[in-house]
């Protein structure tokens, strides 16, 4: 689907991802982590239907479960012993818990990054770096297409082996594995090229000379305005409020949270109104946009 | 190159960012500050009194860990007038297979001093079902007179006399080591205790006690043990308890300095 808030000014997309990235690594408060778990879940959903339904339950639910259980087999600090492990290490609750979070961060990240490749194309990237440091953010972008990128091309390459009867379904074992090699060299030689013949069809076009500009269709305009003052008043009052220790959590001896204050519980809304933003706009617009086609 | 507007800008902003987090990442002279002060006037302080007091303002943040084991081996030539050193033909008449080039055992250990019992490794350790008493203390009272350098975090874990298991006699198997004892003992008293097998040393390693860790009170704190007054060479897991041995394991903030083992560590 198209998505709304990709079509907000790249530099609000880049702020906005940059701020939800921090926070959701630096976090680790229960409720902070829930909430970003929520938010960054739905917001793939949205934006990339079945197929992030299908990734989150079968990749990242097994990853979240392993996270959880590798800490407290390694980690044995906590002021709270369950039980003892077979080899005389106690067992933990705060060890669990806080396997638990880190499961849950980790996650939270993921699924923010998969939104971000969504949101933030290569285009975009460029657009906004391309002027500051054009050789880094042509490599930047270069690696972060490279693997949707080589996904696509190893079907072009496999589709076309398969016609002459090379390909890793075709034949014996061994020669499905000595097919599967040779597709895998010419995937390698293609990459390599590709590289040289991108990096070398942008120096032909004066890529990152002075005085070269660039044609882009991104305009600041008055939505952008209110988005940057929205997220740049939350993300900076969750910013402060977490340096002042509105969202203070140790897990280590013993858990302890900040109290619920007004303060507190004003941070942790903040943090809320932060992280749903782009599913808020998402539906905004789509509620706009059907109101305006049964107006006509 | 040509300088642009732009490079100076990026190279600025990179540095800021290597500057900040050169600063939180605590290895800037002086935790967290620019206190600096200079390395030879701290080592040349023979008192022990006035050097550990320097410690508390960054000391030990500035000096590699040669010098401050060489400043520690200083204070012990102060602090301790004879550090007893190891007997090679003694450890050898008890059993002890020395090696010759290294002269230290296949585990690493030197040679112990005459008198004191050699190791035993825990895979040889015959543990029959003889019941034994022997003695047992637990105590950190080394934090309380450095609660600035602990963890702010842990400061109510420290008890207020400084002792996490009261002196008192205890029952032990013939055959069972210093680590078998204190695994048991704590067990029963729900107290918390982490260690972790170090294969080189064929020993464990007790890493925290009552989650007091390693680390947690300065770089150079953490659980040592003592039989009969004697800091062991070798790990708690090696050492088979006697009938009325008195174990104690103390909590030291200085590299055994503070707690009277430093030659434990095997300064040559």
């Amino acid at each position: 689907m198209i998505s709304a808030f990709a079509g907000y000014h790249p530099t609000i997309n880049f702020l906005y991802f940059t701020l939800i990235f921090l926070c959701s690594v630096f976090f680790m408060h229960p409720i902070s982590l829930t909430i970003s778990l929520v938010c960054a879940f739905s917001y793939s959903v949205i934006l990339r239907g079945k197929s992030a339904v299908r990734f989150n339950l079968l990749y990242l639910l097994p990853m979240m479960i392993m996270a959880a259980l590798i800490n407290p087999a390694f980690n044995h600090e906590g002021a709270t012993i369950l039980t003892y492990l077979g080899n005389g290490n106690p067992l933990t609750l705060e060890s669990i818990t806080y396997g638990i979070a880190t499961a849950v961060m980790l996650a939270s990240v993921v699924c923010w990054f998969s939104c971000y490749n969504v949101i933030m194309t290569s285009d975009k990237f460029i657009y906004i770096f391309g002027r500051v440091i054009p050789v880094l953010s042509l490599v930047l972008s270069m690696a972060i297409r490279f693997v949707p990128k080589f996904k696509a091309q190893i079907k072009v390459v496999s589709n076309a082996q398969k016609c002459v009867g090379r390909d890793v379904s075709n034949g014996s074992i061994l020669q499905r594995a000595k097919n599967g090699i040779k597709i895998l060299s010419i995937m390698i030689t293609w990459a390599l090229e590709d590289a040289i013949e991108t990096a070398d069809s942008m120096k032909t076009r004066g890529y990152g000379l002075p005085g070269r500009t660039a044609f882009s269709i991104y305009h600041f305009d008055k939505r952008d305005k209110k988005a940057i003052l929205i997220i740049g008043g939350t993300g900076l009052y969750v910013l402060l409020g977490a340096f002042f220790g509105g969202m203070y959590f140790r897990y280590f001896p013993s858990m302890k949270s900040v109290p619920i204050t007004p303060f507190s519980i004003s941070v942790f809304v903040a943090y809320l109104i932060f992280s749903i933003l782009p599913i808020v706009i998402e539906i905004w617009e789509d509620r706009k946009w059907k109101q305006l086609q049964s107006k006509i | 190159m040509k300088w642009s507007k732009n490079k100076i800008i990026v190279s600025i902003l990179s540095a800021a960012i290597l500057a900040i987090t050169f600063w939180w990442g605590g290895n800037a002279p002086g935790l967290q500050g620019w206190d600096i002060s200079s390395k030879t006037e701290e080592a040349n302080n023979s008192i022990p009194d006035e050097a550990l007091e320097s410690r508390s303002d960054g000391l030990d943040r500035e000096l590699t860990a040669q010098e401050k084991i060489d400043i520690a081996k200083e204070l012990v030539g102060v602090t301790l007038h004879e550090v007893e050193k190891g007997d090679a033909n003694y450890s050898i008449a008890q059993g002890m297979k020395i090696d010759e080039n290294t002269g230290k055992d296949k585990y690493l250990t030197d040679p112990v001093p005459e008198g004191k019992p050699v190791p035993i490794e825990p895979q040889n350790a015959v543990i029959t079902d003889k019941e034994l008493i022997c003695t047992l203390l637990v105590r950190c009272d080394t934090i309380l007179d450095n609660i600035e350098w602990l963890d702010p975090e842990k400061v109510e874990l420290v008890p207020e006399d400084g002792v996490i298991f009261p002196r008192q006699d205890v029952t032990f198997f013939d055959g069972e080591s210093v680590f078998n004892l204190l695994l048991r003992e704590m067990k029963k008293n729900k107290i918390h205790m982490e260690f972790v097998n170090t294969p080189i040393y064929n020993s464990v390693y007790i890493e925290g006690i009552n989650n007091l860790y390693e680390f947690d009170c300065g770089e150079l704190s953490g659980w040592m043990y003592k039989v009969n007054g004697w800091f062991p060479n070798y790990g708690c897991s090696r050492y088979q308890l006697k009938e009325g041995d008195v174990v104690e394991w103390v909590y030291t903030c200085n590299l055994g300095v503070d707690v009277g083992g430093y030659s434990a560590l095997g300064g040559d």
